[in-house]
């Protein structure tokens, strides 16, 4: 992989924004240059220069550094790309990185070409961004791999768009477990990590109940995850293969994996309260989670 | 720093420059009880003046459903959070709402933006409280604010109908803003360059694009977050109140004075736009026929926004009868009761001074009642209504009348169930 | 492909959000659209519309609320005072060399 190229918008607000942060000598001295460029009266010349002045300031601050250091690190994706690019996201949920073919382009060289999606106020946080990129460039080192099998469409469902849905983010936090179990292992990561993506696997696959524990721990652990086997496991977790398809939740309806099953179950005061909404709801009939979640909310407060 | 008076705080305040007030200044009052969001007025002036390339965010003008909403997302949560850091339990106000013109809110105790900064921040860095909006903070004008979202999987989309949606039983209400041209602008106070002026005529604040070298300060100065920075030309811009029309410059203005773009395009006619003469200690002076000071001063129903963030704005609101009164207090300052009072049961002259809105697009100077019999008496939500047959009328800049307003008695008053025939 | 927790700063985040508000706020806004419409002189199916149309979100949001019966009460009773009257607004002259002022009429009806 070559240098990365920054977008110059995505260049320019970052120094901006790391300016004030600067050292006062040298923020001024970063002003009066741009001061100047105001002046230049060609439209062309005058906008050459500003980015001339941002990506020399973007080098100065050293804004650069972290993507450096972990495209170094990253032999496994940086030898299967051709170029990468880093552009600007406009909001973090956009942040994350992309893998383009651009084969049509230069049928001999069908390498594809590595996206980097970042908000300037990322390269600000450079532990955040570190984290970021090894987890995204994971991704990117999976879909890149043969043995790992990418596809790029998971599997539709015959119930609708919801199910899809639970698919999708099973399949989520699945990938990312193996993902942070893999770098905890090589340091990149840590107990934070883990942390998280207990919390995601657990609400995701509530329906293991006592299992679910191990389950983490084996996915985790895993060092050679596969697309497939990340679709087989999100598909139909070994609890629910013998149970047939996922049931629906009897007060909204909507197909879900499995019923709650939290410790402590209904409370006689949430009962009141959904029997109030539906009169022919048993308590042995179940509920979802959320469903659970939103009548003790509607408790009349006992306080 | 230099002191100024601050009529809305009702005491002097600190503020990086010396007083100097303009002649008259560009004002307006907004009747809240009857805005729809329909958003014409934040398409009229999209269309005037932020269509260009490198502003496709920009909404100068702009109507927010709170309280929840915003553009920028939580202006007005972020800076009272941060003067609430600044000077913690004691953003309150003291003394009494009362008659006179410079203290009709009683005293503001707490502190502005100007006086959080010269404690909080350190003397070179800014000169006045405030923060940068992020990308996704400019982005949703006004959507997703009340209508849910598209479909999972549709992009880009609002859902028609929202079925799946319970009916919440909720308050909100819409705010529309454009500047408030403040007689304290925190946008000119936080300009290291100085580029952005008050004019001495109208008040009208403006940022001079020639002198303009983004630094972005008074994007983060202005409490009200009302400059914007451009990306592709690198400096930033504001609300001009559309100064050719206000000055009748503009071909269309034949010579008069001619309310803003956002003001004409009202469709909920909640808009009144003027010019207030200003005394030399820069309170209003006494102007008892201009329809602003009549609502401003004398009914008392229209109230500065955020008036303790100390720029001392010249936007007014007739602030929603139906909202929470804290909620209310926080954002219009103490005279919210006494106004919400005053405009449930209108008196005589202020249910004419209503009759002015949006009838012209001139700037009303002065307007005239002459009286005329009492109509009706009755009552309308327990409380008792006198209607009379009064004409009033509406003069330019130079004493024209530019119109008349009065009540013809119908011919017959119709039956409910035919209320629409003919 | 990336995770995040959930993000505070992304709008769809905040549908569904409930603020507390009772019958009497959701009476109290119809009521007040009712009063200030009617006082513009608008007619009563123009002011019943804007209650029945999903986008005017507050007008409308009562409308679910309250039932077209009770609208319709809310908007008679403003209209029983307001709407007795047609309010005329007549422009002053134009001022054009030579020509003869013609002051224009602009009827509003009331209900
Ligand atoms: S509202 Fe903001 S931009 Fe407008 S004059 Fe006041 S401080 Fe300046
Ligand atoms: S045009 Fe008037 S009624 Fe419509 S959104 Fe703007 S201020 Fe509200």
């Amino acid at each position: 992989m070559t240098q990365p190229t920054y977008a110059p918008d995505l260049v320019e607000e970052a120094v901006l924004l790391a300016e004030p942060t600067a050292p006062a000598a040298s923020a001024q001295a970063f002003r009066r240059e741009r001061d100047r460029i105001y002046e230049i009266v060609d439209d062309d010349a005058r906008e050459a220069s500003f980015r001339s002045l941002h990506l020399r300031w973007f080098a100065r601050l050293g804004l650069h550094r972290v993507i450096d250091q972990v495209a170094h690190q990253r032999v496994d994706v940086a030898d299967r790309v051709n170029v990468s690019r880093v552009v600007r996201a406009l909001t973090r949920q956009d942040e994350g990185a992309d893998l383009v073919d651009e084969a049509t382009l230069d049928a001999a060289s069908p390498t594809p070409t590595l996206v980097l999606r970042l908000c300037p106020s990322t390269l600000l946080r450079p532990d955040a961004l570190c984290t970021l990129l090894h987890n995204e460039l994971t991704h990117v080192a999976d879909m890149l791999d043969p043995a790992f099998g990418y596809e790029r469409r998971l599997p539709a469902s015959e119930d609708g768009p919801s199910a899809d849905n639970i698919l999708r983010d099973r399949y989520r936090v699945l990938w990312d477990t193996t993902i942070d179990g893999r770098l905890t292992r090589v340091g990149l990561a840590g107990p934070t990590e883990r942390t998280a993506r207990w919390r995601e696997f657990a609400s995701a696959f509530a329906m293991l109940g006592e299992g679910c524990e191990s389950a983490f721990e084996e996915w985790f652990n895993r060092t050679d995850p596969t697309h497939a086997g990340l679709v087989a496991f999100a598909l139909t977790p070994p609890q629910l293969a013998n149970a047939g398809k996922p049931g629906r939740c009897p007060l909204c309806r909507f197909p879900v994996a499995s019923l709650d099953a939290r410790d402590g179950g209904v409370s006689p005061a949430t009962e009141a309260v959904i029997r109030a909404a539906h009169p022919a709801w048993r308590i042995e009939l179940g509920l979802c989670s959320q469903c659970l979640d939103l009548y003790e909310a509607r408790q009349p407060s006992c306080a | 720093m230099p002191t100024v008076k601050n009529w809305q705080l009702g005491r002097d305040m600190a503020y990086p420059y010396d007083a100097r007030y303009p002649e008259r200044q560009f004002a307006f009052v907004f009747n809240i009880n009857r805005c729809i969001a329909c958003q014409s007025c934040t398409m009229a002036c999209k269309s005037t003046w932020t269509f260009s390339k490198g502003q496709e965010h920009m909404w100068w003008a702009n109507v927010e459903t709170k309280p929840y909403g915003g553009y920028p997302r939580w202006w007005d949560v972020k800076i009272l959070e941060q003067l609430e850091t600044a000077n913690p339990g004691a953003q309150v106000w003291g003394g009494t709402p009362g008659d006179g013109r410079l203290a009709p809110y009683g005293t503001f105790e707490g502190q502005t933006i100007f006086e959080a900064a010269a404690r909080a921040l350190s003397p070179d860095s800014a000169r006045v409280l405030g923060y940068l909006p992020t990308d996704e903070e400019w982005n949703s004008p006004n959507i997703y604010e009340d209508n849910p979202v598209g479909k999972r999987g549709v992009r880009n989309a609002l859902d028609d109908t929202g079925v799946q949606l319970p009916v919440h039983k909720t308050w909100f209400f819409y705010l529309a803003r454009i500047c408030n041209h403040c007689s304290y602008p925190a946008c000119l106070a936080a300009c290291p360059r100085k580029a952005i002026y008050k004019r001495p005529e109208d008040g009208i604040v403006l940022l001079d694009q020639s002198e303009c070298r983004g630094y972005r300060k008074c994007v983060e100065a202005c409490p009200y977050k009302k400059t914007m920075y451009r990306g592709n030309t690198r400096t930033s811009e504001k609300c001009i109140a559309c100064y050719p029309r206000v000055e009748g410059t503009d071909p269309e203005s034949n010579g008069e004075p001619m309310e803003t773009r956002c003001m004409e395009a009202c469709i909920g006619q909640i808009r009144m736009q003027g010019l207030v003469t200003i005394a030399e200690d820069g309170t209003w002076a006494e102007d008892r026929y201009n329809p602003l000071y009549f609502l401003v001063h004398v009914a008392k129903v229209a109230l500065p926004l955020y008036p303790q963030f100390g720029t001392q704005p010249n936007g007014y609101y007739i602030p929603p009868r139906w909202v929470p009164r804290p909620y209310l207090r926080q954002m219009f300052g103490p005279g919210v009761d006494l106004a919400i009072e005053n405009s449930i049961s209108p008196s005589r002259e202020l249910l004419a001074v209503l009759q002015l809105f949006r009838r012209s697009n001139r700037i009303i100077f002065r307007y005239e009642i002459e009286e005329g019999p009492k109509i009706y008496e009755g009552s309308l939500h327990g409380r008792k209504v006198e209607l009379y047959n009064d004409t009033v009328i509406a003069f330019g800049k130079d004493g024209r009348e530019l119109f008349r307003t009065t009540v013809e008695e119908p011919v017959h008053v119709r039956s409910n169930a035919h209320a629409n025939s003919i | 492909m990336s995770y995040h927790d959930p993000e505070p700063e992304d709008p769809q985040e905040l549908v569904g959000v409930e603020l507390p508000g009772d019958e009497a706020v959701t009476r109290e806004m119809a009521a007040t659209f009712a009063d200030e419409f009617a006082q513009l002189g608008l007619t009563r199916i123009q002011i019943l519309s804007l209650y029945r149309r999903a986008e005017y979100t507050g007008a409308h949001q009562a409308w679910r609320l309250l039932g077209e019966d009770e609208i319709a009460r809310i908007v008679d009773e403003s209209l029983a005072v307001y709407g007795r009257f047609v309010w005329v607004v007549t422009d002053g002259p134009e001022e054009v060399a030579g020509s003869v002022a013609q002051p224009l009429r602009l009827v509003r009806r009331g209900s």
